[in-house]
């Protein structure tokens, strides 16, 4: 079989696979997106956490009333 | 615009029709063209041809879907314009897709007694076999064509990825085509 053959074999290709050959798009991968947002949630995890411990941090000494 | 919208300025003679196609599916057109000719100069004829073809086809033809007959109408023009051209001249992705074809079907020595056409239709009944992404890289590999370099960033894959994917394809369809009797 020669190539002008083959060609006039894929002619017999319908319409229907043609058109959904034209219409068919790949789903574009979020991997970056996906870990750009968990290293985002980490840092909001770890500065929140860090704000709540300062603000409910217990003083080791009690100030003396001023006589 | 909408196909149906397309069909019915070109059902009206409106020349507006010509516009609006060229506006949508200008780009693929000359896609199709360009991987069976190569030669700028040949795609503008081509695809200049594709939208008088369309205008004298449609009516009384009313196609559905419009995209699949705009493809049909420019890749039976560039391959008259391929066949007629001289062998220096081809040098296109044609003949690149169509040669890993013949690599996988093509290696029995004897004369094959099946038909273009029966092999045409065989390939059609495997298509419905594979999933939507299979039948798809096929289409776009071996109908329009396409290099792996475009059938890769369309469907969001590498290239050595698309390659992988077309040579299980093209394995798939050998052992299909000599279970439907064909001496392969």
């Amino acid at each position: 079989m020669k190539t002008s053959d083959l060609i006039e074999a894929m002619d017999q290709i319908s319409d229907r696979h043609i058109g959904e050959a034209v219409s068919f798009r790949g789903k574009k991968k979020k991997v970056m997106w996906m870990r750009l947002a968990a290293v985002a949630a980490c840092v909001c995890v770890v500065i929140g956490g860090a704000l709540l411990w300062s603000r409910t941090e217990v003083p080791l000494t009690k100030e003396k009333p001023a006589e | 615009m909408e196909d149906r919208r397309i069909i019915e300025l070109f059902f009206a003679r409106s020349e507006q029709a010509i516009a609006e196609l060229s506006a949508k599916y200008g780009k693929l057109v000359r896609s199709v063209c360009r991987n069976i000719l190569g030669d700028e100069q040949d795609v503008n004829e081509c695809e200049n041809d594709t939208y008088l073809g369309i205008w004298n086809a449609i009516p009384p033809q009313k196609p559905n879907p419009l995209s699949a007959f705009v493809c049909r109408v420019a890749r039976n023009l560039s391959l008259k314009k391929y066949r007629s051209n001289t062998a220096e001249k081809r040098d296109s992705s044609l003949d690149l897709s169509m040669e890993e074809l013949e690599n996988c079907l093509c290696a029995s020595s004897v004369e094959e007694d099946w038909s273009a056409k029966e092999l045409g239709l065989a390939i059609e009944r495997f298509l419905d076999t594979q999933n939507l992404e299979n039948r798809a890289l096929f289409v776009r590999r071996y109908w329009f064509c396409d290099s792996i370099k475009a059938i890769a960033e369309s469907f969001a894959i590498s290239e050595n990825s698309a390659s992988v994917k077309l040579s299980r394809i093209r394995a798939n369809l050998k052992n299909y085509l000599r279970k439907e009797g064909f001496d392969i």
